[in-house]
């Protein structure tokens, strides 16, 4: 027998199966939906444009894998063969986890986790890393940004900056002081809908250390990027100034020079089509009011 | 002389850029900015024969006199040179104008 659950990310649907039930995380609950969900997950398949199987083993030893070590960080090792990609995931002893993609099948996936190092399976972070999401993402013309995420008035605004300048304060201020939603504070997706042909923005499990990861989609009204300063000025931001900054905060595989490609005519059209808008803000009430004038006045 | 395959040369919005993928995308990650100028050395080092005929054609491009031109070659390059986004440039092997890092 297989269990089956699905993991909604953005545009994508991951078909996870396993010979093995899985365990959710409650953090994560608001991206899986199961098969005896009423309406359930056909009604979530269908507002997806793509669909990934993933098949997952809990294995005693890896099987092997092919291709060239291209990409090493002490947290995943990437080689590729031709088209394919294999990823291997350092867990708390060695390698955890063995991400794999089928020849000839675009959009199936296998996952092995070690028993000795995951005794049982859990959709949890490392996960959810294990997905390569940012990878299905690029195929349906969407992005990982990193920034924290808020919806005012039925539309999304996101905030973006390096870490420790401010993102998650000012998603916060807008809360408090405009009636916002926080939806995530760390990461965002923004996609091209081709049904609505609009960038919308889109809720992701990461969350850095906000712990506010909500599964909800909302049109794209700005992009802005923050910088710290004592009094709140907002203006636009041009390109090729806004191109750089997003493409600074963007989660890219940037090893695959066919990524890198598509990701920058991907962020050259958002900078096109939304509101970018520098925001030089301190931490009081005070920012909100700025940015808000700001953008009514477009 | 050649450049490094792995660095991709792209035009944004008027700004001339250079991303590392793959292997080099570990050593660096983000995007070089160059000038015009630096951009136009660049694109001449896969076809010129040494570093004499990238300042000729410098020169011929933007009128500038040879002892400038010469200055941003030698010191653009070797700039790149160290961090491998170029090779094989003989005159760096032989006299280098430092220490290769």
């Amino acid at each position: 027998m297989k269990y089956h659950v699905y993991i909604k990310i953005g545009p994508v649907l991951y078909d996870i199966c396993s010979e093995e039930p899985c365990k959710v995380r409650e953090e994560y609950q608001q991206f899986v939906f199961y098969p005896m969900d009423a309406g359930g997950v056909d009604d979530e398949a269908s507002s997806c444009r793509r669909r990934v199987c993933c098949e997952v083993r809990i294995v005693d030893r890896f099987s092997n894998i092919e291709g060239d070590l291209i990409y090493e960080n002490p947290e995943r090792m990437v080689f590729v063969s031709g088209e394919r990609e294999y990823r291997l995931y350092a867990g708390v002893r060695g390698v955890c986890g063995i991400y794999r993609e089928m020849k000839g099948k675009e959009d199936q996936v296998e996952i092995e986790l070690l028993r000795d190092e995951i005794p049982e399976f859990e959709i949890n972070l490392i996960f959810l890393e294990m997905l390569a999401m940012e990878r299905f993402l690029l195929k349906e013309n969407a992005l990982v940004l990193h920034s924290s995420y808020i919806i005012w008035k039925g539309e999304g605004i996101v905030f973006t900056a390096p870490s420790g300048t401010g993102k998650s304060t000012q998603a916060e201020l807008w809360r408090r002081y405009a009636g916002s939603e926080i939806i995530n504070g760390d990461r965002s997706i923004l996609w091209w809908n081709p049904a609505e042909k609009r960038f919308e923005v889109c809720g992701i499990p990461f969350c850095g250390s906000s712990r506010i990861n909500r599964n909800c989609s909302a049109p794209l009204r700005a992009v802005v990027f923050l910088e710290q300063a004592a009094e709140n000025r907002a203006r636009p931001c041009f390109p090729p100034e806004c191109i750089r900054k997003m493409f600074a905060e963007m989660s890219i595989n940037q090893w695959n020079p066919k990524a890198v490609q598509k990701s920058l005519e991907l962020i050259e059209n958002i900078s096109k089509q939304v509101d970018m808008v520098r925001l030089e803000c301190n931490m009081e009430p005070g920012a909100v009011d700025t940015l808000r004038n700001y953008i009514n006045r477009q | 002389m050649k450049t490094n395959s792995e660095y991709m040369l792209r035009k944004i919005a008027g700004e001339t850029i250079l991303i590392p993928t793959g292997s080099a995308s570990q050593k660096l990650n983000g995007m070089i900015r160059l000038t015009e100028t630096a951009a136009f050395i660049w694109q001449q080092v896969d076809t010129a024969s040494d570093l004499a005929e990238i300042v000729e054609r410098l020169q011929e491009e933007y009128e500038v006199d040879r002892e400038t031109a010469n200055q941003d070659v030698h010191g653009f390059l070797y700039q790149l040179y160290i961090r491998d986004i170029v090779r094989d440039i003989p005159e760096f092997e032989e006299n280098p104008g430092g220490e290769k890092q």
